[in-house]
């Protein structure tokens, strides 16, 4: 793995999408990186972890 | 953007892509995303987002968060769901989902109902280019370039410079600059702390009123708040078309292809007319940009000219605008 995927790894802890009664299903993007897609539960993640957040907001319209 | 803290996710949300680089208590260590009138990815790169990204870990290791007053802190919870206009604008969907545009059109409609929407309010969350700074693709905190007689230029700003803080926030990148920004008044002054050859230089810029408006903002989702559009969709003639109506190459020349206001219907438009003249406008224009000139320019109610080709003739309607907006 190059330096820079491993950075991006680190990185990319959770994209933010919150638990609401009648939200959407989530629409998960395929790829190489596990994205967290509830944002306490990234929170979460990065404090047992020790790592920082890539918080992603996109929209499809 | 369902559910999601708007007090602590500030934004641009006439975007479609938008990051932050956080640590595990809501605190934020840089923005990333951002756009001009260019296009939707123009300064979303590779290069500028590897740097952000090495920046950020390093901040990380440090415990660097951003502290500025101009943070938000999260501690009040302010979903989109509690936007009042929200609640109707998803009653008419099926699929319940919340857009990043709906946030900021809902709230523009709420002031609309509170009589408080000025037509400016759309130009939210400026970018350098509203001061005559160009920043560089891979490192967005370095001017690129300055523009004659721009406040930038004029409070000395020069090419090569590195913005380190703009008041008392640090900046990294384009996202940081422009959430700055959103909280800079108009007309207001905005002080920089500048890297010079090694050196701090401090610049204070005078931002004259109107100064967050740009000159293309017809990419913006949430324009046909703050005015009527024309109701139709279209699509520029291509040189060949053109050549056999005897356009000019670069006039306005739009092919109505979808017809969805009643007051276009009532205008006498019909799909299949060309455009080349509206309310005395015929430079050469996209669809976003035709319907955004009366947007911008026009109030609920106008009459305005628009002129047709139809089958080799040329006529002119007059279309007038809804009195009020349909939602």
């Amino acid at each position: 793995m190059s330096r820079t995927a491993l950075l991006a790894a680190a990185m990319l802890a959770t994209t933010a999408v919150p638990s609401m009664a009648q939200t959407p299903p989530v629409q998960k993007l395929d790829g190489l990186v596990n994205w967290v897609y509830d944002y306490e539960q990234g929170r979460k993640l990065a404090g047992q972890t020790g790592k920082p957040m890539f918080v992603v907001f996109r929209c499809e319209r | 953007m369902n559910g999601i803290n708007l007090d602590l996710f500030q934004f641009e949300f006439d975007l479609t892509w938008m990051s932050f680089f956080m640590d595990a208590e809501n605190r934020i260590y840089t923005r990333y995303g951002g756009r001009d009138d260019s296009s939707p990815e123009s300064h979303l790169n590779r290069d500028s987002l590897l740097a952000t990204m090495r920046s950020a870990l390093s901040l990380h290791k440090l415990q660097d968060v951003l502290t500025s007053r101009l943070e938000p802190t999260g501690r009040t919870v302010r979903t989109p769901e509690q936007i009042p206009t929200m609640r109707a604008m998803l009653a008419k969907r099926k699929n319940k989902c919340i857009h990043c545009h709906d946030v900021k059109v809902a709230s523009l409609r709420h002031l609309r109902n509170q009589d408080k929407l000025k037509r400016h309010m759309v130009f939210t969350y400026p970018t350098p280019a509203n001061l005559g700074i160009t920043v560089a693709s891979d490192r967005q905190s370095v001017v690129r370039d300055v523009k004659p007689g721009t406040p930038a230029a004029r409070a000395g700003v020069r090419r090569g410079d590195r913005i380190v803080r703009a008041e008392d926030h640090r900046v990294l990148t384009l996202g940081d600059l422009s959430h700055v920004l959103e909280k800079t008044p108009d007309p207001g002054r905005l002080s920089l702390e500048l890297r010079r050859n090694g050196r701090a230089v401090p610049v204070r810029l005078d931002l004259p009123a109107g100064w967050r408006k740009s000159s293309d903002p017809s990419w913006r989702e949430s324009l046909h708040v703050v005015g009527p559009g024309c109701g139709l969709w279209g699509r520029r003639l291509n040189a060949n078309e053109r050549r056999r109506l005897k356009l000019d190459p670069g006039k306005l020349a739009l092919k109505v292809t979808y017809i969805w206001g009643p007051h276009t219907r009532k205008a006498g438009i019909r799909v299949g007319d060309v455009i080349v003249r509206l309310d005395g406008q015929a430079r050469d224009m996209t669809i976003k940009q035709l319907n955004a000139h009366p947007m911008l320019n026009k109030a609920w109610g106008d009459t305005i000219p628009v002129v047709l080709r139809r089958k080799g003739r040329k006529l002119t309607v007059q279309m007038t605008f809804p009195q009020q907006p349909a939602d």
